[in-house]
C-alpha cells in the first residue's frame, strides 16, 4: 500500500501550489474584460465611451421625500459638503454660485473662445453691424439682461458663447431655491463628476460612500427632512451595482449548489468520509482551474469563478461514478479499471467541447474554457490515480439504489417515453424552423444585471437634467493635442453648416473648450489697438441712439485681452478641463478624439457630408450600429464555438467506440435533447449568447450520461442498476447547480445556469429512453 | 440673513395677507377676484407698442409687435419693429431668435428674464402662489381698473427689475411698464384684439 501514498503525496503538493497561485491571483468584476479587444476606431470609441469616457464619470443623484424647499435646502447642503471632497471633481445642482468660477473664466477670455472675433468685426461697419444687433436684442423682453453686458460686449460675444458652451444640449432643468427640481417638483436633482472613470470601481464605490455619508449629514442637520431619500444613478453605479450582484451571487450560489450536492450524496453514500472524498476531485479542479486562467490570463473574472460552481456538476460525476458503480464486495481499484474506459472517453469528449471556447476573441469564453479545461482534466486525474487507493476497503453507496428508482420506471415504459419524445422532437424542429430570425435577443440593456427599474431611473434622470442622449459621435486619432484642436476646429466648419441645415440641433467639440495656438493667436491679434477701436467705435456710434462714452468697459477688457497669455489646458477651470478630457483621451502615442453629435435628425447626411468634407481619417460613429454589431459578432462566435465544440465531440466519439451504431446511440439523444431545450427557451423569449454556451455544456455532460447507458457491462443486472443510479446521482447535482445558477440575476449565470439544467435533464431522459437495457428487456 | 430672510417674510404677509383675507368674502373685490378672473383666460392675443428708455441711449427706443398668450404657460412676443425679434416662453423654457441666432435656456437658469416675464405669465395665468412666491404684491383700483405692482424678493433679479406694473380692465391686460437699474424704463401698450374667455 506504500505505493499508492505517492499519487495523493503529488497531489498534495500541487494542490497547495494552485492555491498559492490563486490565492495571489488578481479577481476582476469589469465587464469590459469579458468583452473582446477592441480592434477598430469605432470599437475603441465604444470602449471609451462605455468604460472610460466622460460620461462614465457622471452621477446622477435625486433626492425625494421632502417639499420642495427643503430639498433644496438638502440639494444644497449635499453639494457643500460633496464638493470638499477630493474623489468628486464637480458638482452642479443649480447653484448659481457653483457656475460663476466658470462664467468669469469664459468671460474673461472670450475674446480668444468666440468664433466671432475677426478684423472685420472691429471695423466701423463691423461694430455698427454689432449695435444694430444689440438694438434688437434691447427691443425685446430680453432687453434689461442685455443692457447689463452691453458697455463692456457690444459684440456680442458672451450670449453667443453661453449657447455654444451649452453644447446643443439644450437648456437645463427648472431652478428653485438655488437648486434643480424635477418637472413635477418632488425631486431635487444634481449632477456629479467623479474624478475617477466609471471603470474604476473601487474609486467609485469609493465615490458612492462619500455621497452618502455627506447625505446622511445633511439630512441629520435639517429639520423635517427626516423621510429624505437619495438615489444614485450613472455608468458608476452600475459597475459598483454590478460587482455587488456578481460577488453575492457567485458567493451565495456557490454555498447553495455545494450544499444540494452534498445532501444527495450523503442520501447516497451513507458516509461523512467517503462524502469528503467524492469531494477531493472538484476541490482539486476548482484550484488547479483557477490558478491556471490566473496564470495564462493574469487575473480571473469573477464570473469565470462563478461558473466554477457549474464545475462541481461536471467534476463532480467523475467520482460519483466511480463510487457508486462500485459493487457489493467488490473495490474502487477493480471497479475504476472497469469503468475507466467510459470515463476517460467521458472526460476527453467534455475537454474536447470546452477547449473549443479557448479559440474564443470573447475574453470572458476562453476564460471560461481554460477554467474548464483545466479543471476537468486536475479532477479526472485525481479520480483516476489519488481517489481509489484512499476508498475505504469494502465501502458500497447503499443509499444509491433508490436514487435510481425513477430511471427504472422510466425504463419501464419506455415504449411510449420514446413515441412521447418523438412527437415532442418533431414539434420542436417545426418550432425552431419556423421561428429563425427572430431568436436572437439583440438588445444590449439584458445583457446588463440591473434592474429595468434602475435603467428607468437612469433615463428619467437624463431626461430631466437636459443630458442628451449619446449615440452619435465623430471620433479621429491625432498625433499632438494641438493637431487635435486643429482637426476639430475644421470639423466645426464642416458641423456648423449641418446645423444650420436642421440636419442636427448640436455638437461638442475639443476646440470649443479650448481652441487651438494658432486659432487663439489669430484672434488675439484680430483685436485693435485702444486708439484705432476708439476711432472706429465712434464711427459707428454716430448715426444710432447709443450714446457716446458707454463702451469704456470694452475698450478696456479689448486692451487687456491684447495683452492676456493664450489659454493652455491647464489654466482651465475643472468643468471645462473635465469637459475636455472626456473628448480627448490619450491614447498609445497621439490621442483619440470623441467628439457627442446631439439631436442627429438625419443621420445619412451627415455620414455622407462628413465622408466629403471632413479631415482625412475621421469617422462618423453610430454607438448603437456599433453595439448591435458587436453583440452580432458575439452571436456568431457563440454559434461557431457550438458548432465546433459539437463536431470535436462527435469526433472523438468516433475514434473511442468505432462503432456508428454506439455512436449513435451516444449522439442521437443529447441532439434531441438540445432541441428540445432551445425549442422550450425560444417558447418564453428568446435566446442570448450566453444561453449558446450552455448548449455546449449540455453535449458534454449528456454525452457523459449517454457513454454510460451505452457501455457494455457484460449483461450484469446488478451493474446497469449501480450504473442507472450513478447517472442518476450525477445528474441531479447537475440540475441542482445549474438550477440554482438560473436563479442569479446575472445574465451571463442566469443563462446558462436555465439552458443546462433543462438540458441535461432532458439528456438524462433522451438518454434512458433510447438506451438498451441488458437481455434487450427493460431492467426488473 | 436669516433676519433678512424672515423680513421678506413678514413684507410677503403683509403684502398678501389682507388682500386674500378679503378675497375669501366674494362681496368685496380683491387679488383672488382677480387671479380668478384672469385664471379664466384660456387664450389671448394683441398687438402693443413700446417704448424703452434707458440709459445707454440717447434718445428711447420705440418697437412694436404682436402679442399671444395660451394658458397657462405660452406666452409669445414677436417685434416686428425696428428688428424682427422672436420670443416664445413655453414650459419654463425661453428662445429668443433674433439676428439669425437662436438661444435657448431654462427660466430657472436666467432669473434676470425670469423676474419680467415670470411675473408677466404667472399675472396672465392667474398664478397668485407663483406670483406670492416670487413677488411682493400690491393690488389697487378697481376690477374696472386695476394696476398690480409686482416687487421681485430675489436680490439677483432686483439687479435688472426693480418693479413691475401691470394695468388691466376686467380680464384684459391693457398695459405693462417696468423699472430696471440706472432709471430704466420700459412702457407697452397692450391691444387685446381677440380673448377667449369663458
Amino acid at each position: 500500500m506504500r505505493r499508492s501514498w505517492l499519487p495523493a503525496g503529488l497531489c498534495l503538493a500541487l494542490a497547495l501550489l494552485c492555491a498559492v497561485i490563486a490565492a495571489r491571483s488578481p479577481y476582476r468584476t469589469d465587464m469590459a474584460d469579458f468583452l473582446p479587444h477592441a480592434h477598430s476606431l469605432a470599437q475603441k470609441a465604444l470602449d471609451a465611451q462605455v468604460s472610460s469616457g466622460g460620461a462614465s464619470r457622471i452621477l446622477l443623484l435625486q433626492i425625494t421625500g421632502a417639499p420642495a424647499p427643503t430639498l433644496a435646502a438638502l440639494s444644497r447642503s449635499l453639494s457643500d459638503r460633496v464638493r470638499r471632497d477630493p474623489a468628486i471633481v464637480d458638482v452642479l445642482n443649480g447653484d448659481g454660485e457653483a457656475m460663476a468660477g466658470m462664467r468669469s473664466f469664459v468671460w474673461r477670455n472670450r475674446f480668444l473662445l468666440s468664433a466671432n472675433v475677426r478684423p472685420q468685426s472691429f471695423t466701423a461697419a463691423g461694430l455698427h453691424i454689432a449695435l444694430d444687433h444689440d438694438l434688437a436684442l434691447l427691443s425685446s423682453p430680453f432687453g434689461a439682461a442685455a443692457a447689463q453686458s452691453l458697455p463692456a460686449d457690444p459684440t456680442g460675444l458672451a450670449l453667443s458663447l453661453a449657447q455654444r458652451l451649452a453644447g446643443g444640449g439644450g437648456h437645463g432643468p427648472l431652478t428653485e431655491d438655488g437648486a434643480w427640481l424635477s418637472p413635477d417638483g418632488k425631486a431635487a436633482l444634481l449632477l456629479l463628476r467623479t474624478r475617477a472613470p466609471g471603470f474604476d470601481i473601487d474609486a467609485q464605490a469609493h465615490a458612492l460612500h462619500v455621497i452618502d455619508r455627506d447625505f446622511a449629514a445633511a439630512r441629520g442637520s435639517m429639520s423635517g427632512a427626516g423621510g429624505a431619500r437619495l438615489q444614485a444613478t450613472g455608468p458608476g453605479v452600475f459597475a459598483v451595482d454590478t460587482r455587488d450582484i456578481t460577488r453575492r451571487d457567485v458567493t451565495r450560489l456557490s454555498i447553495l449548489a455545494s450544499a444540494g450536492a452534498i445532501l444527495f450524496l450523503l442520501i447516497a453514500y451513507r458516509s461523512p468520509r467517503v462524502l469528503l472524498l467524492g469531494l477531493l476531485p472538484v476541490a482539486c479542479g476548482a484550484l488547479a482551474a483557477t490558478a491556471a486562467v490566473s496564470l495564462a490570463f493574469g487575473f480571473v473574472h469573477a464570473i469565470t469563478l462563478g461558473f466554477g460552481v457549474t464545475l462541481i456538476g461536471e467534476a463532480m460525476d467523475y467520482s460519483i461514478y466511480l463510487l457508486t458503480q462500485t459493487l457489493r464486495g467488490d473495490d474502487a481499484g477493480r471497479t475504476l479499471a472497469r469503468i475507466w474506459p467510459t470515463l476517460r472517453l467521458g472526460a476527453l469528449t467534455s475537454i474536447a467541447g470546452f477547449c473549443t471556447m479557448l479559440l474564443s476573441d470573447f475574453t470572458g469564453f476562453a476564460q471560461l474554457g481554460l477554467f474548464s479545461v483545466a479543471g476537468l482534466i486536475a479532477a479526472a486525474g485525481v479520480t483516476r490515480f489519488v481517489l481509489p487507493a484512499l476508498v475505504p476497503a469494502g465501502f458500497f453507496a447503499r443509499g444509491a439504489d433508490g436514487i435510481g428508482a425513477p430511471l427504472r420506471l422510466l425504463l419501464r415504459g419506455q415504449q411510449q417515453v420514446r413515441v412521447l419524445l418523438a412527437v415532442l422532437v418533431a414539434a420542436s424542429l417545426v418550432a425552431l424552423l419556423t421561428h429563425r430570425g427572430s431568436m436572437w435577443d439583440d438588445n444590449l440593456l439584458n445583457l446588463s444585471p440591473l434592474p429595468a427599474a434602475a435603467q428607468a431611473l437612469d433615463q428619467r434622470l437624463s431626461r430631466e437634467l437636459g443630458i442628451p442622449g449619446t449615440r452619435y459621435f465623430v471620433a479621429y486619432h491625432a498625433e499632438g493635442l494641438q493637431n487635435a484642436l486643429t482637426i476639430s476646429e475644421q470639423l466645426q466648419s464642416v458641423l456648423e453648416p449641418l446645423v444650420q441645415q436642421k440636419a442636427l440641433a448640436g455638437y461638442d467639440l475639443p476646440s470649443l473648450v479650448l481652441p487651438s495656438e494658432r486659432t487663439q493667436a489669430a484672434r488675439r491679434a484680430a483685436l485693435p489697438d485702444a486708439a484705432t477701436l476708439r476711432a472706429n467705435l465712434a464711427a459707428a456710434t454716430a448715426d444710432t441712439p447709443f450714446r457716446m462714452g458707454i463702451f469704456g468697459p470694452f475698450l478696456e477688457d479689448v486692451a487687456k485681452a491684447r495683452a492676456a497669455p493664450l489659454m493652455t489646458p491647464a489654466s482651465l477651470p475643472p468643468p471645462l478641463s473635465l469637459r475636455l478630457q472626456s473628448m480627448v483621451m490619450p491614447e498609445g502615442r497621439g490621442w483619440l478624439v470623441l467628439a457627442p453629435l446631439h439631436g442627429v435628425a438625419d443621420p445619412a447626411l451627415l455620414r455622407t457630408r462628413l465622408a466629403a468634407e471632413a479631415p482625412r481619417g475621421v469617422v462618423f460613429i453610430d454607438l448603437n450600429q456599433q453595439s448591435a454589431a458587436l453583440l452580432h459578432t458575439f452571436q456568431h462566435e457563440a454559434v461557431m464555438l457550438a458548432v465546433v465544440g459539437s463536431i470535436a465531440v462527435l469526433l472523438l466519439l468516433c475514434a473511442g467506440l468505432r462503432s456508428l451504431r454506439r455512436v449513435m446511440a451516444v449522439a442521437g439523444p443529447v441532439a434531441a435533447a438540445v432541441t428540445l431545450t432551445a425549442a422550450a427557451l425560444t417558447l418564453d423569449g428568446k435566446l442570448s449568447i450566453f444561453m449558446v454556451a450552455g448548449f455546449l455544456l449540455i453535449v458534454a455532460l449528456g454525452s457523459n450520461y449517454c457513454l454510460f447507458f451505452a457501455a457494455r457491462r457484460g449483461d450484469e443486472p446488478e451493474a446497469w442498476r449501480r450504473a442507472l443510479a450513478s447517472i442518476m446521482l450525477a445528474n441531479l447535482c447537475t440540475v441542482a447547480a445549474y438550477g440554482l445558477l438560473s436563479l442569479s440575476r446575472l445574465p451571463v449565470l442566469h443563462d446558462i445556469g436555465m439552458t443546462v439544467a433543462i438540458g441535461t435533464f432532458l439528456c438524462l431522459v433522451c438518454g434512458a429512453a433510447f438506451s438498451a437495457p441488458p437481455d434487450g428487456r427493460p431492467a426488473p | 440673513m436669516r433676519g433678512l430672510r424672515h423680513l421678506a417674510l413678514l413684507g410677503l404677509i403683509l403684502a398678501v395677507s389682507a388682500p386674500t383675507a378679503r378675497a375669501e368674502t366674494p362681496a368685496v373685490w380683491g387679488l383672488g377676484a382677480l387671479m380668478h378672473t384672469l385664471a379664466g383666460v384660456r387664450a389671448a392675443s394683441g398687438t402693443f407698442t413700446e417704448t424703452k428708455t434707458l440709459a445707454l441711449l440717447k434718445t428711447p427706443l420705440h418697437s412694436s409687435g404682436t402679442l399671444r398668450y395660451v394658458a397657462p404657460d405660452y406666452l409669445n412676443e414677436t417685434v416686428l419693429t425696428p428688428a424682427r425679434a422672436d420670443f416664445v416662453l413655453q414650459n419654463g423654457v425661453a428662445t429668443l431668435t433674433a439676428n439669425g441666432q437662436t438661444h435657448e435656456f431654462s427660466l430657472g437658469q436666467a432669473p434676470q428674464v425670469a423676474g419680467l416675464v415670470g411675473g408677466i405669465r404667472d399675472t396672465l395665468a392667474g398664478d397668485a402662489p407663483a406670483l406670492r412666491s416670487a413677488y411682493t404684491i400690491a393690488l389697487s383700483g378697481g376690477p374696472q381698473d386695476w394696476q398690480l405692482v409686482l416687487r421681485p424678493k430675489d436680490p439677483g433679479v432686483r439687479t435688472i427689475l426693480n418693479w413691475l406694473s401691470i394695468r388691466g380692465s376686467g380680464a384684459h391686460v391693457t398695459e405693462i411698464e417696468s423699472g430696471g437699474a440706472h432709471g430704466d424704463l420700459t412702457q407697452t401698450t397692450v391691444h387685446e384684439t381677440l380673448a377667449d374667455a369663458p
